[in-house]
């Protein structure tokens, strides 16, 4: 029999809180932007929709799974979720929508699939999803930038806001660039998305092959869809602000790039990032802005299982079906 | 045009997380450091194979280079030499880190270095290929990059298998262990002298060193030395193949994909499936040792190293214990873990009377590992850093199962134990551990090492075998007739790497 420890004993930096965090710190640039535009109720959204998914997160893995799990844990990805969550909403949210749309992340789509690591879809984007098609009269105050700083109003406004989002044919390359046009409050600079998809591959934080699939699927399948315009003009200009304004950079980076619900492998990572893209690029103009970046994710979230089984991975759930069909 | 950089590696995008040349701190001294411990303590098995059997008892006097441990009949078994002068003081069974139980010769050391008498430089290097395997095989001498196989098995089976080319690895690509690449700087000539004796023995025209690109100063030393040395072997061919740095690239089957682009399973050899044969450098500097200086395998350099001591290279007798290679470098706290081995793929020890043996390349003194330990986030990390392309962190679930069929299915009996899916995991799951105990359940090797010690055959129960004070290396000629015999008894097994030989 071996004595002592196993090897390694030595280990990457990049352990669970340390990418987590970084995550979190490429995030930074959106986050700044939205306080700066959108003044504190942006603040308020973000702060109360990260708390409410740590909190709900952490105590449902204390109540349910308190055997299972390492007590010293602190997870940090909840707070990754209702950043993303909360960036992805409009201005004028009201507090209800955004404790309706944790409650289903984190209850329904993280922990009652297991928690942590096994989740089926991405947690954030799913909610953002089913609040959109939930109560979609509430998710339309697309107030403008700049307004008022010191407005909170419309957080405890629960008969919904309505204003349209900013017309990006009529704004100015800068105001594209900036994200500077009524939208969503976090997604809408391309060039703060930008910072932080360099800033989590520069740290190899994530791989890339995610990303670049999907951008990659935007920028060849965009043209296609869209001859016409390029061919009679002005379609290269459409192509660049829905490229940096839509919130696709936002869902490549941050949407794709999440390890637990998309395929394992490097390649197939790629190509659905590419299919991902491709369903966006079709469906985008056809319904509300969220269903066309949301949906094609979700799609893929849910493809990923199978992707892993045939190329001979078995994921999660059909080890715990396999698991449960044992105990049977 | 830049020269072709071999590699195993699978990645589309660039990856460095595997690359430790820039972790080991390495300094090239000089003049290498010596250790004269007080006493040693001989382990008779330090290979894979069968262990040796005691030729002194307590309170014999014996020489540096003086054979204390005979070898038992085959060629998995090689003889023990002594690497200080001094006096038997006890023959105990020690355990291993590595879970070996073996018979072990301590001596306390005269302090007088009093060489055997027959250790002087050949003067006839002339020697035909008989010979020379004999003088290996007296040696002592076994791999010293990996399982320790004894060298005299891998040359009857190069031999019989009629290998084209003799691979020399000088890929060390683990972290803060240098030992073999300072070896090519301290004696870059032994080395290929080695390869040309190894050359020859197993009948090959074509060498090749294979190298990591990123190690430019052992480049030049190398390169340098077969410039020296070609001229006076015109029939053979030098080639030196630059690799990337990635740990672990000097397995024998990462090699076999990256330079022949052929994927070897489990039970394959490199002989068997690409005709080539593959040493370690410092194996082939300590035959050129054997053969130029009569000197047998009885001590090795050591890289005492880790993330608390500067890196050094050390010269120890074999069977020095820790506690004397630790005592000439910086404090050692009692916070730090030290490991028998490299930081990936070593064992920690507690007992600093553990002796270092033939295959020790490390010893390595890390801080506590203190990774917070969190669920599976499925980040495919461990799939990207897995040499072997299987996918530890499924397979690890499955193990946990207990579905044992399933993991094989998942190709987890291919594992290497690199340590390399452990080392990336962001949730610190301790995957080495339980893939590579499973693989090593299912493995020919594991198993047939096994029945090695078990056998009846090679068990051997005699406390003392008389033989003098010999070296060992006196008896040159190696007897093929016995190796080739086709007698088979109850008690024979087969080995892996004699090819289906009977021993």
């Amino acid at each position: 029999m071996i004595k002592g420890h196993f090897a390694p004993f030595i280990h990457s930096e990049k352990n669970a809180p340390f990418i987590y965090i970084n995550v979190l710190i490429a995030l930074i640039p959106c986050i700044v932007l939205a306080v700066v535009y959108y003044g504190l109720r942006a603040l308020c959204l973000l702060f109360l929709s990260q708390a409410l998914f740590f909190f709900f997160d952490y105590a449902f893995s204390r109540l349910f799974r308190s055997k299972t799990i390492n007590r010293d844990y602190i997870d940090i990805s909840s707070v990754i979720s209702g950043t993303i969550f909360a960036l992805l909403l409009p201005p004028d949210t009201s507090v209800d929508v955004v404790i309706m749309g944790v409650l289903f992340g984190s209850l329904v789509i993280k922990q009652l699939s297991g928690g942590v690591g096994t989740n089926l879809m991405n947690p954030a984007i799913a909610s953002r999803l089913f609040v959109s098609i939930v109560i979609p009269g509430k998710l339309s105050g697309f107030s403008e930038p700049l307004d008022n700083f010191f407005k909170l109003d419309t957080l405890i406004d629960f008969t919904g806001r309505h204003s349209s989002m900013g017309d990006t044919a009529r704004i100015y390359a800068v105001e594209v660039l900036a994200g500077n046009f009524a939208t969503f409050i976090g997604v809408g600079s391309g060039i703060a998305v930008l910072i932080g998809a360099f800033y989590l591959l520069f740290k190899r934080i994530v791989r890339g092959y995610a990303f670049f699939g999907y951008v990659i699927g935007i920028i060849l399948f965009y043209p296609v869809l869209h001859i016409t315009d390029f061919i009679n003009g002005g379609g290269f200009r459409a192509f660049v602000v829905f490229f940096l304004t839509s919130g696709v950079l936002f869902i490549a980076i941050y949407a794709l790039g999440d390890f637990t619900t998309m395929p394992m492998n490097p390649l197939m990572r790629l190509i659905a990032s590419f299919v991902c893209a491709v369903l966006t690029v079709i469906i985008y103009e056809k319904v509300d802005p969220i269903t066309g970046l949301c949906a094609p994710v979700l799609l893929t979230n849910i493809a990923t299982p199978t992707i892993d089984y045939y190329l001979g991975t078995l994921t999660h759930k059909e080890i715990r079906n396999k698991k449960a069909g044992d105990a049977l | 045009m830049s020269e072709k950089k071999y590699s195993f590696m699978k990645s589309i995008l660039p990856e460095n997380a595997l690359n430790f040349s820039r972790r080991t701190r390495y300094v090239c001294e000089s003049m290498i450091e010596r250790i004269y411990p007080s006493k040693i303590i001989l382990p008779m098995k330090q290979h894979y194979g069968v262990e040796a059997i005691p030729t002194v008892e307590v309170g014999d006097e014996v020489l540096i280079g003086q054979c204390v441990g005979a070898p038992a009949p085959g060629s998995f078994s090689v003889p023990v030499h002594s690497g200080i002068s001094g006096k038997v003081t006890e023959i105990k069974t020690i355990t291993l880190p590595n879970g070996v139980s073996t018979k072990a010769i301590v001596i306390e050391s005269d302090m007088k270095r009093t060489y055997h008498p027959s250790l002087r430089p050949r003067q006839d290097l002339n020697v035909d290929a008989r010979t020379a395997m004999g003088i290996i095989k007296n040696a002592g001498i076994v791999g010293m990059g990996g399982e320790g196989i004894p060298t005299i098995a891998k040359l009857n089976r190069a031999r019989r298998l009629k290998v084209n080319e003799l691979l020399v690895n000088c890929l060390q690509s683990e972290p803060y262990a240098t030992c073999d690449l300072h070896r090519i700087c301290d004696t870059p000539d032994y080395i290929v002298m080695g390869a040309v004796v190894v050359a020859g023995i197993i009948g090959v025209s074509k060498i090749r060193f294979l190298i990591s690109s990123e190690r430019k100063l052992e480049l030049g030393y190398l390169n340098n030395s077969i410039d020296g040395i070609k001229r006076d072997y015109p029939d053979l061919t030098f080639e030196v193949v630059r690799f990337k740095e990635r740990f672990p690239q000097g397995h024998f089957r990462l090699i076999a994909r990256a330079l022949y682009s052929v994927e070897l399973s489990e039970n394959d050899t490199l002989e068997e499936s690409v005709k080539a044969a593959l040493f370690n450098c410092s194996t082939l500097n300590a035959v050129w040792e054997a053969v130029a200086d009569n000197m047998p395998f009885c001590s090795r350099i050591v890289s005492v190293s880790g993330d608390t001591t500067d890196g050094h290279n050390v010269l120890v007798p074999i069977g020095t214990p820790i506690r004397d290679v630790l005592s000439k470098m910086s404090p050692v706290f009692s916070s730090c873990r030290i490991v028998w081995g490299n930081a990936l793929t070593g064992l920690s020890c507690t007992d600093l009377d553990t002796p270092i043996i033939k295959t020790t390349s490390a010893i390595t003194v890390i801080k506590m590992l203190g990774s917070p330990k969190t669920p599976c986030i499925h980040c495919g990390m461990c799939y990207d850093a897995c040499p072997m392309d299987i996918t530890p962190s499924i397979c690890y679930k499955l193990i946990d199962l207990g579905q044992d069929s399933k993991a094989l299915h998942e190709n987890a009996n291919r594992c290497i134990a690199c340590g390399a899916c452990s080392y990336v995991c962001p949730a610190g799951l301790d995957l080495t551990g339980t893939i590579a105990s499973f693989a090593a359940k299912n493995r020919l090797i594991s198993k047939t090492n096994e029945e090695l010690s078990n056998n009846n055959r090679t068990r051997f129960t005699m406390d003392k075998l008389d033989i003098g004070d010999a070296s060992l290396l006196e008896a040159y000629a190696e007897d093929e007739d016995g190796l080739n015999s086709d007698e088979i008894d109850e008690d024979t097994i087969v080995l892996p790497f004699e090819g289906g030989k009977y021993v």
